[in-house]
């Protein structure tokens, strides 16, 4: 058990400098095979659709590419997300940054959470960060949000009575029910996971964790669910942006 | 002439070796004598490419290969894909048409649980070939954790 | 119409064994999974895909529930002649997607 025996050894290196590690870390070969695959990578087939929609013009006449041109021009935007916003007074995730475009400036209806277009959309836009590293803004306005975040992370909750950080800090690198706990990094949101056969957001997989142990769901796109993704970013600014990663 | 090394392959896997018939579970024997008829199963020069362990059943990755100078008189025309412990055991049938270079084919499978994976060739002139793979899957295809979510 | 990836070379040799890759967006339902509202997923599948180079069959794939969601299938044609490589896929209601590129032969 090589593999396992470096996995360890990564994660003690990483509890001792208190070091972010992506998921990626946490796969077997032929799972990080298909994510490194540019071409076979499922979730680039959302990114795909993401680039028709981007250049799709909405009920105003302008297409996202209208104001923004090519998507490159994204490149790094995404790695700096959920953000503070002046404009609306609080830190708003990039899905939400997306439909107020639609909103404020396509006068488009908001694409809702979980839809295949908000999907596809935001995979469209992470993956122009693939490479770069994650650099959350933490300080300023957006200093309590990061706060509540990680409250929300160290508090323990549900009929399990655990919180993210029991699973995610303490007991990443070992085993629950043939799963590797990794240390719950969003560093490759929007995901394609293998169990979903699909492709989904960081708001559906927290939804997932929280099922897990029982626990009351955070609606996605409420204050404390962007707040909460503001924190896991954060506590993994540096780690390289891989949208649309691939997990298990 | 001289016999290149695919062609004496198919000569050894034709004349020399005694051709084993495995015992595979009735529904996959059942399946394959549905696309196949009923003509014995031989070895052959078959590759099946799996990994030896799966870490999700949803998604294992497979390249099957099949060595044939592919000429008009002696090429593979077919190859089929089962998994014998699936609730529907087929995974994929292959039909080689006249433009393909080579019997092979690379997809990705479910697997429901940790099993053997059989895949029979046939070849122009209607002999068939079979080989088979083992994987052991952690999570199983349908056996998902909360599935909610 | 599905949403589809084809990955075909620009060029080629004369008698070069070429590899194809092909991906579509499809849940590949088994019949076996559940919706969040706890509704069974009925079986819904692409059943069949086809290509052809110089309106000749390469491959014709039966597909089943076996098969992984958003089917990928890499193969090898042989290089003749500058052509069309065409994809056709057809799912059990019997809607049709295609796609196709052009090969040329150097
Ligand atoms: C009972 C243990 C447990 C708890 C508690 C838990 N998770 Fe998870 N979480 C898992 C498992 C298992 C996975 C899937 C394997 C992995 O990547 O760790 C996972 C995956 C994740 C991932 C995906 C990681 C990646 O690389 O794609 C994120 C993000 C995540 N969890 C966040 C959270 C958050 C936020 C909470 C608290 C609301 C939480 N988890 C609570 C067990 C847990
Ligand atoms: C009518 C013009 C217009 C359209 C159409 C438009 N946007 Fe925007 N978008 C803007 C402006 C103006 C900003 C704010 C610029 C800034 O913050 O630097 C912005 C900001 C953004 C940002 C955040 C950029 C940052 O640096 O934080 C993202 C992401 C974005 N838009 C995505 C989209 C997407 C996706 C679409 C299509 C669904 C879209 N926009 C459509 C004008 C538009």
């Amino acid at each position: 058990m090589i593999r396992h025996a470096a996995l360890l050894a990564l994660m003690a290196t990483a509890a001792q400098a208190e070091a972010p590690v992506s998921g990626y870390a946490f796969m077997q070969p032929e799972t990080q095979a298909l994510q490194d695959d540019a071409f076979a990578n499922p979730g680039m087939l959302w990114v795909d659709l993401g680039r028709e929609l981007w250049n799709r013009p909405e009920a105003s006449g302008d297409s996202c590419a209208g104001c923004h041109g090519g998507p490159e021009t994204l490149r790094g935007v995404g790695a700096r997300y959920p953000a503070w916003s002046a404009t609306e007074g609080r830190v708003v995730s990039l899905e939400q940054q997306i439909n107020l475009c639609r909103e404020g400036r396509q006068q488009a209806v908001p694409l809702p959470y979980g839809s295949r277009e908000l999907l596809a959309l935001s995979a469209l836009v992470m993956h122009q960060s693939l490479g770069l590293p994650q650099a959350v803004a933490t300080d300023g306005p957006a200093a309590e949000a990061y706060v509540r975040g990680r409250d929300y992370f160290e508090t323990r909750r549900g009929q399990l009575n655990l919180s993210c950080a029991n699973c995610h800090v303490e007991q990443a690198g070992s085993r629950l029910r043939g799963e590797t706990i990794s240390q719950g990094q969003v560093n490759g949101f929007p995901i394609y996971r293998q169990l979903w056969q699909d492709i989904g957001s960081a708001g559906r997989m927290i939804a997932w964790c929280n099922e897990a142990v029982r626990a009351t769901q955070l609606e996605e796109g409420s204050p404390m669910a962007v707040e909460l993704e503001l924190y896991l970013r954060a506590r993994g600014n540096g780690l390289a942006i891989e949208s649309p990663a691939v997990r298990r | 002439m001289i016999l290149s090394r695919r062609t004496a392959l198919l000569g050894l896997a034709a004349t020399i070796l005694p051709l084993p018939v495995w015992a595979t579970p009735e529904e996959v024997a059942a399946e394959i004598v549905k696309l196949f008829g009923s003509t014995p199963l031989e070895d052959g020069p078959i590759t099946i490419d799996l990994p030896a362990l799966a870490e999700t059943g949803n998604s294992v990755p497979m390249t099957v290969a099949v060595e044939s100078p592919m000429t008009a008189d002696d090429r593979i025309t077919r190859l089929a894909v089962f998994a014998e412990q699936n609730p529907r055991p087929l995974s994929c049938e292959v039909r080689f048409g006249p433009m393909a270079a080579e019997p092979r084919l690379v997809t990705n499978i479910r697997l429901a649980a940790t099993q053997t994976v059989v895949c029979v060739a046939e070849h122009s002139d209607g002999r068939l070939m079979a080989a088979r793979a083992d994987v052991r899957v952690v999570v199983g295809a349908c056996t998902a954790l909360p599935g909610r979510y | 119409m599905f949403n589809t990836r084809i990955l075909v070379p620009e060029t080629a040799k004369a008698g070069e064994s070429v590899e194809i890759r092909v991906m579509i967006m499809h849940p590949m339902d088994t019949g076996f999974t559940f919706t969040t509202q706890g509704e069974r997923i009925p079986v819904d599948i692409i059943t069949d895909f086809t290509c052809t180079y110089l309106d000749e069959e390469v491959v014709h794939i039966r597909l089943a529930p076996g098969l992984s969601a958003n089917p990928l299938f890499s193969f090898r044609l042989r290089a003749e002649r500058t052509g069309t490589v065409a994809f056709r896929w057809v799912d059990q209601h019997g809607a049709v997607t295609t796609d196709d590129a052009t090969l040329t032969v150097t």
